[in-house]
């Protein structure tokens, strides 16, 4: 069965292949953020982030410690291919769900 | 995974800010919520970056804030992570975090509430006014002071102090021990830091207490007043009295002030003690009865009598070893115009004249009738009370 995803998850999950080896907390919140155009806490990112490598779509690894942090490695994560996949079935989802939508939509004159 | 035993690395400048952040209270608190550790570290490994970021662009400050904003932001989600992951001890952990958070507020309510505030208002002796004290003791006697705030919280009385003002001589010590010497009145300042108040110490030594020695109560009469005197060293009377009475058994009597309720039959004894003296009153408490006649071991009956002019009655005793007790007790509101007379048994005054104990092995008849005295007009009314012993 496949696992469904919720929109967050979905917009973290397109947010760790976008980042690719930059995706760690930090990045995937700005990430999300900037997109969604809504301020998600670290917090809220790291409980769906666990959620997704729960479900299979995400792994994660340890950086190399890094002063900046300090002492602690960053979290790094990386779409697996169970993650991949769910991506395309989302995309493929959403487009048939928006298929032949866009010259039905009649917008109320201002 | 989380780089914990990671070779140490040197702090650089900029980074003084963030080691001293690290161990900040705030990451403390949210280290303890009890969420998986490297669930936490990765948050908090974040938060610490972000905030360096930050503290090059904004300053020290400005970071700071936001790293609290966000780490509480974030709190929740490790209290749900503690939940999910952390088994019994973490659910137990966030349970008990929850549980302050909640009733902290209610705590701080009711400390405020009830918190003491300083002494504010003294009251000498027990009856909780600042009334007079009598004294009847010629003994010394501790003061007993009650210190409240001004909510009316009651206070440690530790601290307070007693001193002799003016009036009649009184020994009266710092720690509140009185010694009355002689009769009269004295004023005493009782203090406890700022707040002082002042009370008159009636001095009224007592030597003697006279309580009746027997009172005869009914079952269901109303409570009957114990008449007490109080005699000073020289044989006079003292009107102003503070003084305590007790009941020896309260299922056969119980007091109401100087007032004594008959609850059951039976005997017992009610002390009185004034100053330095103490007296006691034996109570024989009667149940009602129709007729003498049956009476048992131990038993206290009283039987209703109502005589005109010329009229008597009589009752047949059973014998006994024991001895029988008689007197009669008139009504309240009747002058005592009712006698006793006994024929067949072997009498002796008991308390009084007309109050009899009675040897009567082979029964006895005891007859009532109306005193000489007793004009015609009205019929006289009065109970025989007759206690046979146990």
């Amino acid at each position: 069965m496949k696992p469904t995803l919720g929109p967050l998850e979905l917009a973290a999950l397109l947010a760790v292949a976008r980042l690719a080896d930059e995706a760690y907390g930090l990045t995937v919140r700005q990430d999300v953020s900037d997109r969604a155009g809504r301020d998600y806490s670290v917090g809220a990112i790291y409980t769906t982030l666990q959620r997704l490598e729960t479900k299979g779509l995400l792994s994660s690894r340890a950086s190399e410690p890094l002063p900046i942090r300090g002492g602690r490695s960053r979290r790094l994560f990386s779409v697996t291919g169970a993650g991949a996949r769910a991506i395309r079935d989302a995309q493929q989802k959403a487009a048939a769900m928006w298929a032949d939508v866009g010259s039905g939509i009649r917008t109320r004159p201002v | 995974m989380t780089g914990h035993g990671a070779p140490r690395l040197p702090t650089l400048p900029w980074e003084r800010g963030l080691k001293a952040g690290v161990s900040s209270w705030t990451e403390r608190i949210l280290q303890h919520l009890g969420a998986h550790r490297e669930f936490s570290d990765s948050i908090l490994g974040d938060l610490a970056e972000q905030r360096a970021n930050l503290t090059i662009v904004y300053g020290a400050a400005a970071a700071q804030r936001w790293y609290v904003r966000e780490a509480l932001r974030s709190a929740p989600h490790l209290l749900w992570n503690a939940v999910q992951y952390g088994g019994p001890l973490g659910r137990a952990r966030v349970a008990a975090i929850l549980a302050v958070v909640a009733l902290a507020p209610v705590a701080i309510l009711a400390a405020n509430l009830f918190s003491d505030g300083p002494p504010a208002r003294l009251v000498i002796g027990t009856s909780g006014t600042t009334a007079d004290l009598i004294m009847n003791s010629r003994e010394p006697r501790q003061l007993a002071t009650t210190v409240f705030d001004a909510d009316g919280h009651t206070l440690p009385s530790t601290g307070v102090r007693y001193r002799w003002i003016s009036g009649t001589p009184a020994k009266v010590t710092p720690g509140g021990i009185v010694t009355c010497t002689q009769p009269g009145d004295a004023s005493v300042r009782v203090s406890l830091g700022a707040v002082a108040t002042t009370t008159l110490l009636r001095c009224r030594p007592v030597r003697d207490v006279r309580a009746p020695d027997v009172l005869a109560l009914v079952v269901g009469d109303p409570a009957q007043r114990v008449d007490v005197e109080a005699l000073d060293a020289d044989g006079h009377p003292v009107t102003l009295l503070a003084g305590s009475m007790s009941a020896g058994d309260s299922t056969i009597v119980t007091l109401d002030g100087q007032r004594v309720r008959a609850r059951a039959a039976g005997t017992t004894w009610v002390t009185t003690r004034i100053g330095d003296g103490e007296s006691d009153t034996r109570v024989h408490v009667y149940e009602r009865a129709t007729s003498p006649e049956a009476i048992r071991r131990g038993q206290h009956l009283a039987v209703s009598v109502r005589l005109s002019t010329g009229e008597m009655h009589k009752w047949r005793l059973p014998a006994s070893r024991e001895l029988y007790f008689m007197r009669m007790i008139p009504d309240p509101s009747a002058e005592s115009m009712l006698r006793i007379a006994i024929v067949g048994a072997n009498c002796v005054p008991w308390f009084d004249a007309r109050s009899f104990q009675c040897a009567a092995p082979h029964g006895a008849t005891v007859f009532t009738y109306r005193a000489a005295s007793a004009g015609p007009a009205r019929p006289s009314s009065g109970r025989l009370a007759i206690w046979r012993e146990p």
